[in-house]
């Protein structure tokens, strides 16, 4: 009898087993039957499923919300138009090319509150309009993009954290795009636009990747307010890299603590003004790019100010530089002495890169003075400026702690001294 | 060998001479201090950095060679060497005294010049980073140590003290000054796969250039050397970078006072 009693008990409990896989599929199914316009709240909890939404609806996570799924097809996919998500976890746990967490595409979307785990794309907008994404966390394993655009045009994203990923934000074929306060740190390209035109990066942060932002045959592209910092770990490191690309306006960035700061290939039209280009190793450097304006910026603390080679036609005037000797005799804030940079060194290690080694050697700097550049090959600007553009501050730790290494420096010394002294 | 140590280090810092270097490193050291007043910035590699960095590798190599060598070719000129050989003293424990004592000597009063550039750099205002002030300060130690290891063993090969300073001048001209322009010059002349191995080879050979090197890759510059030596940076980068760093030091020592008592040895038999 207790054996029987034991099967029935284990009956009973395997009719209750499908009714909580029931309750996992509920989620879609509340989607499909809710109405227009009205708003599906999300209890607390695991839900182990892809969505599909393609009306517009809010779906909204009261408290912890994951969704989570391994299959091929995205955690949530959005279609249509108006759709809002908010304040939900995605978790893609699939490791194939193409996986992806959210996909949207369809127009005036909106989402807020989320939090992307996945180990390959984070959100991917294909031919997504108007869509605005916000305030939202994605991490991945730097085998995907964060947010991935595809012929998509109007949208925004702000307040956005994107670390560990392939890069922060791809734009390809995507047009009028706003990205706004964004901070990605830790991956290929911070921000990255490929064949995408007037687009607007502004007061983003982009540290530790590879490199910082890069445009690529992109035009009329505003970069402004944005922070470009320590992209040095990467023999291929930079803070910005301007490819091919024209009428970029590039305004009150700060570059620092990057390999190079502003890298700028084979492009024209570019507009550098009033950035702050500080403590990296190269601040720009230019290679084959004529008709550029770098002008009324602040260099300071850089290894190398600025670098060209068979880029001779840049307008570089009226910047600041902390290198350059400086006389002002006329009183109008211009420095009437020339500043050049050379670009011996660049010159020399463009043909055997293993010369890099002797960057900043003490012999380079003899040689270099030896065998100066021929004048055109030089960069030039005629008119530096007195004073600096941009504030700059100081980083420094506290003068107890120095005080305290200086005394204890001379104590110990002096405490030798004696006792090398006395010593019989 | 203690006992050389000892009397190294007393004759050393005895010597009114000794009290000049303390004039000298003060009076660069605060002026470079002084400098950093006008750098908006000091942290990691910068340009100031690079002043800094260039400014030691002229001068410390310098006088350490110089110093090093008189210390070993003044004994030998004034015969304090031959009187010591009638003791039963041992190459070694001469050759390790001497560059303890000397080592210790110097190193006492750089960290005194040091403590005292620093203090004046505070008064006028400014404002350092801790770990920047540390990385130029061991930076600045290991060009001693290096230096007055090769100072030494120059001295054991040379009979006067005019060798030993015309030497140490063509030494310190050749690692410091002229070391790119002579490695662009013959590497010109192989063919071009050679040039990174050569490279390489060159680095652990001229001492300057791997500490220069350590120290740049130390404060997260080693990126600037380019894809070449994408496989060095991490070599030469903390943790594993001090345990390499050491194994060098080990290796330069031991190859130094190799040729410097095979020297003396030979020496002792004429």
């Amino acid at each position: 009898m207790k054996i029987m009693n034991y099967i029935m008990f284990l009956l009973v409990l395997s009719l209750f087993m499908p009714a909580v896989s029931e309750a996992e599929g509920t989620l879609q199914s509340k989607i499909d039957e809710a109405k227009k316009g009205v708003t599906i709240e999300i209890e607390e909890g695991e839900y182990e499923e892809t969505l599909v939404i393609s009306k517009p609806i809010i779906l909204k996570g009261k408290g912890e919300v994951l969704l989570r799924s391994c299959q091929a097809e995205p955690v949530v996919t959005v279609s249509g138009e108006s759709v809002t998500l908010q304040n939900i976890k995605v978790e893609h746990c699939g490791d194939e090319k193409e996986d992806t967490a959210i996909y949207v595409t369809g127009t005036n979307h909106k989402l807020e509150g989320l939090a992307i785990r996945t180990k390959r794309f984070g959100i991917r907008l294909d031919h997504a309009n108007g869509v605005t994404i916000q305030d939202t966390e994605i991490v991945g394993m730097k085998q995907g993009n964060g947010i991935d655009l595809w012929e998509s045009n109007q949208n925004t994203f702000g307040n956005l954290k994107i670390t560990n990923v392939t890069d922060g934000i791809y734009l390809e074929k995507s047009n009028g795009n706003t990205i706004h306060r964004n901070d990605i740190q830790r991956s290929r390209y911070g921000l990255h636009l490929m064949f995408s035109n007037e687009n607007v990066l502004d007061e983003n942060v982009s540290k530790a990747n590879i490199t910082g932002t890069m445009l690529m045959e992109s035009k009329r592209t505003v970069v402004r307010h944005n922070k470009f910092l320590s992209n040095n770990k990467s023999v291929n490191a930079q803070g910005l890299l301007i490819y091919m690309s024209t009428d970029t306006e590039v305004t009150r960035n700060e570059f620092i603590s990057n390999r190079v700061g502003i890298f700028i290939e084979e492009a024209e039209n570019n507009r550098i003004d009033s950035n702050k280009i500080m403590d990296n190793f190269i601040g720009v450097q230019f290679k084959k790019s004529n008709e550029n304006h770098v002008i009324r910026n602040t260099f300071v603390g850089n290894v190398n100010d600025a670098q060209a080679i068979e880029s001779a036609n840049n307008q570089v005037n009226g910047n600041y530089w902390d290198a350059a000797s400086k006389v002002d005799a006329n009183g109008d804030g211009e420095s009437e002495i020339v500043y050049r940079a050379d670009p011996y060194f660049l010159t020399l290690t463009n043909a055997v890169p293993e010369y890099q080694l002797f960057f900043q050697a003490p012999g380079l700097i003899l040689l270099q003075n030896i065998l100066k550049s021929p004048a055109d090959q030089l960069l030039t600007d005629s008119a530096p400026l007195m004073n600096m553009t941009m504030e700059v501050e100081k980083e420094k730790s506290t003068s107890f702690s120095l005080w305290f290494m200086s005394v204890g420096m001379i104590l110990a010394s002096t405490s030798l001294f004696i006792f090398g002294r006395k010593r019989r | 060998m203690w006992n050389i140590w000892r009397s190294e280090l007393r004759m050393t810092i005895r010597q009114r001479s000794y009290y000049s270097f303390l004039v000298l490193w003060v009076a660069v050291l605060s002026l470079l201090f002084l400098v950093q007043k006008s750098a908006p910035s000091l942290s990691g590699y910068t340009n100031m950095t690079g002043t800094v960095v260039n400014v030691a590798l002229y001068i410390i190599p310098l006088f350490m060679l110089i110093i090093g060598s008189f210390s070993i070719a003044n004994e030998m000129e004034n015969g304090q060497w031959r009187l010591l050989n009638t003791y039963p003293l041992f190459s070694m424990s001469y050759i390790s005294g001497k560059i303890g004592g000397q080592f210790t000597a110097q190193t006492i009063v750089f960290t005194f010049s040091y403590g005292i550039s620093l203090a004046i750099g505070l008064v006028s205002g400014n404002g350092f980073s801790s770990e920047w002030l540390w990385s130029i300060y061991f930076f600045s130690i290991s060009l001693i140590f290096f230096f007055l290891v090769l100072g030494i063993t120059l001295g054991c090969f040379v009979s006067t003290r005019w060798q030993a300073l015309s030497i140490s001048v063509i030494i310190w001209f050749f690692l410091i000054m002229i070391w790119p322009t002579a490695l662009i010059g013959v590497l010109g002349l192989v063919p071009y796969p050679w040039i990174a191995p050569l490279m390489k080879l060159a680095l652990i050979v001229n001492p300057a250039e791997f500490i220069r090197v350590s120290l740049v890759i130390n404060l997260d510059g080693g990126a600037v050397f380019g894809q070449a030596y994408d496989s060095l940076v991490p070599f030469l980068d903390p943790p594993y970078g001090i345990l390499n760093y050491i194994l060098y030091f080990i290796g330069f020592l031991a190859i130094t006072l190799l040729f410097s008592m095979l020297m003396l040895e030979w020496r002792k038999r004429r």
